[in-house]
């Protein structure tokens, strides 16, 4: 039986690496991969300081330099700092972003959704009443005077960012718990005698993995996005720390320098695009392609 | 009672019951400001006689659970207090913004119709073809665009470099272009989507293979009754849209100083002007939670067979 089984699973996995194996899912992997290079080693690709403000960096009339001026990559800003140092330095907090407040965000709506589905009843009812009343907040309204009412700390940040973006997914996956309480192999453990929660932790918390990897690469892009419209508008991470949102507030009305509102804008839609790829790559493995209707 | 009478019933207990939420929210975050309201009235220059004076008038010495009643006796008969920037009613203030956040709102919804259904009609209807996997991949590209960016941009190109279009402004019919169409764009990609996945199904259903079957042409077939059997969803995802964008959309507002709910909430904030915040947050409150039971109740009429 063991050697069997085994096969079965190895043949399993080789299937979703080549379900894995398409140019939209490489792409992404190719740009996260990027950029989690650049926030985790930005010194490789650059040795200026993102925050020093140059002598040279201005022209004599006090203007930033154009990208491709004297050791200038991307030109300078506004201030006179090495603006392709500063993008490449931006690749951190976008990554930190990504992943921190995604993750307990994640967690936590496992959590409600999971105990939710499990317990029924009043629990039940109570916790998702309370998510969907969450849901229908005008979130970006509140977290903006939460941060200002709070200091604009990254721990405020994180957890407002935390707060105000479970409420999906925990929707989803108490659907899916619903569903998978319905299964045989439930009904299976609990003929034996199991209890409730190690029904949750053993049946149904491991086939909600699949769906937690997918929901985890979308809400990246999500949460990076949304953090860069915090930062646009003064609540995200502070100045000098370089954030491609903080970036594109400062360049706002700087038409005359369209690469300090193009580039940071352009980094922030390759990531969130990877990330979009990644998961949407991983959600279509395995699943076969469609057929064209003839009309 | 009919149990569908009984479910909109229990729809709107639940929404009273979030709006209480939300009105206790905003109660809490102006105690959580560092800042004293009476200051704000009597400004930097005040004596200490005057802001004891206004903390009277503002019943600010009164305890926290009689200051939470009036409030909600306050907010209940649509009284939501004096803005301290420019001392006069919020109410009168949202009036004159409101305007603007509708008409914004209408044009970005339109948008979001005119070119998400049709796209996405057109996808599914040539499904695994060129037409089906460009507009996948832009509905995809559209999705992952900060909103913000777009609006600058667009008004970078078509505004500043071309200048087909003012930079700002909410006077000419020209001025709503850009930001309604910023502001639906990412709508747009998500009704294709929705769109296309519903048409997809309904084509490869029996119905439609009747209906060829009878002779109708494939264009009827795709205008009349494909668009019906996708309208649910897609009607729904309109509705829960609309709401937000009525809310209040802060940043696309903000871009194009637009001076709508969005923009007023954020200036609000800027000027410490805490009535006038939280009147943009219940009022941004109510349109969502008003739509979201609109859109519930398209899907029960579209769809009878969602649960009640």
């Amino acid at each position: 039986m063991a050697p069997a089984a085994a096969s079965t699973r190895r043949r399993g996995g080789l299937q979703v690496l080549r379900g894995l194996a398409r140019p939209d899912f490489i792409v992404g992997a190719l740009l996260v991969a990027f950029w989690a290079f650049c926030a985790l080693f930005p010194t490789v690709l650059t040795s200026a300081d993102p925050t020093r403000i140059r002598d040279d960096g201005l022209t004599l009339l006090g203007e930033p330099l154009p990208p491709g001026t004297s050791s200038f990559l991307l030109g300078t800003d506004s201030l006179g700092r090495d603006f392709f140092a500063r993008v490449v330095h931006g690749a951190r907090v976008a990554m930190i972003i990504a992943i921190v407040p995604n993750a307990l965000a994640l967690a936590f709506a496992t959590l409600v959704g999971v105990v939710a589905g499990v317990m029924r009843g009043k629990v039940e009812f109570v916790l998702m009443r309370v998510t969907e009343a969450i849901m229908v907040l005008p979130g970006f309204m509140i977290a903006m005077a939460v941060i200002s009412t709070l200091g604009t700390s990254t721990t405020v940040l994180i957890l407002t960012l935390v707060a105000f973006s479970w409420t999906y997914t925990a929707r989803v996956i108490y659907g899916e718990t619903l569903r998978l309480r319905e299964m045989l192999f439930v009904e299976a453990a609990l003929s034996v005698g199991a209890g409730r929660w190690r029904i949750a932790a053993t049946h149904i918390v491991p086939h909600l993995k699949p769906l937690l990897v997918v929901y985890f690469t979308m809400n990246a892009a999500f949460m990076v996005l949304l953090e860069a419209g915090l930062g646009f508008l003064g609540f995200g991470v502070q100045p000098p720390t370089p954030s491609w949102g903080l970036m594109l507030a400062e360049a706002r009305d700087q038409f005359f320098y369209p690469w300090l509102i193009l580039v940071p804008g352009l980094c922030l839609a390759s990531l969130s695009v990877g990330f979009y790829l990644v998961g949407q790559g991983i959600q279509n493995a395995g699943r076969p392609a469609e057929k064209a209707v003839v009309l | 009672m009919s149990p569908r009478i009984r479910y909109v019933l229990s729809r709107i207990v639940g929404l009273l019951l979030t709006l209480f939420a939300v009105f206790t929210l905003t109660f809490l975050l102006t105690f959580a400001v560092p800042q004293d309201p009476a200051r704000s009235v009597v400004g930097p220059k005040g004596t200490a006689a005057q802001l004891e004076q206004v903390r009277e008038e503002l019943g600010l010495n009164d305890p926290i659970l009689i200051q939470y009643g009036r409030y909600l006796g306050n907010v209940a008969t649509a009284d939501l207090g004096y803005s301290y920037a420019q001392r006069r009613p919020v109410v009168q203030i949202i009036g004159e913004r409101l305007p603007y956040t509708v008409v914004l709102a209408a044009g970005a919804i339109a948008f979001q119709i005119g070119v998400g259904i049709p796209v996405g009609l057109v996808a599914a209807a040539r499904a695994g073809r060129t037409f089906d996997r460009v507009s996948l991949a832009g509905s995809l590209l559209v999705i992952s665009l900060p909103g913000f960016w777009v609006g600058l941009v667009l008004l970078f190109l078509l505004a500043y470099t071309w200048p087909i279009f003012p930079l700002g402004g909410t006077g000419s019919p020209a001025a709503l272009v850009l930001p309604a169409v910023t502001l639906g764009l990412a709508g747009a990609a998500w009704t294709s989507r929705v769109m296309r996945t519903e048409a997809y199904e309904f084509l490869r259903s029996d119905v439609v293979r009747g209906l060829r079957a009878k002779g109708m042409s494939p264009r009827r077939i795709l205008l009349q009754h494909t668009v019906r059997a996708a309208s649910g969803p897609v009607l729904t995802m309109l509705a829960i849209d609309l709401g937000y964008f009525l809310g209040g959309a802060v940043l696309i507002e903000s871009v194009f100083s637009w001076p709508g709910i969005g923009l007023t909430s954020f200036q609000a904030l800027r000027q410490n002007d805490i009535p006038l915040l939280m009147g943009c947050v219940i009022v941004g409150s109510v349109f969502i939670l008003a739509l979201n039971l609109f859109a519930d109740l398209i899907r029960m009429k579209v769809d009878p067979r969602v649960s009640i």
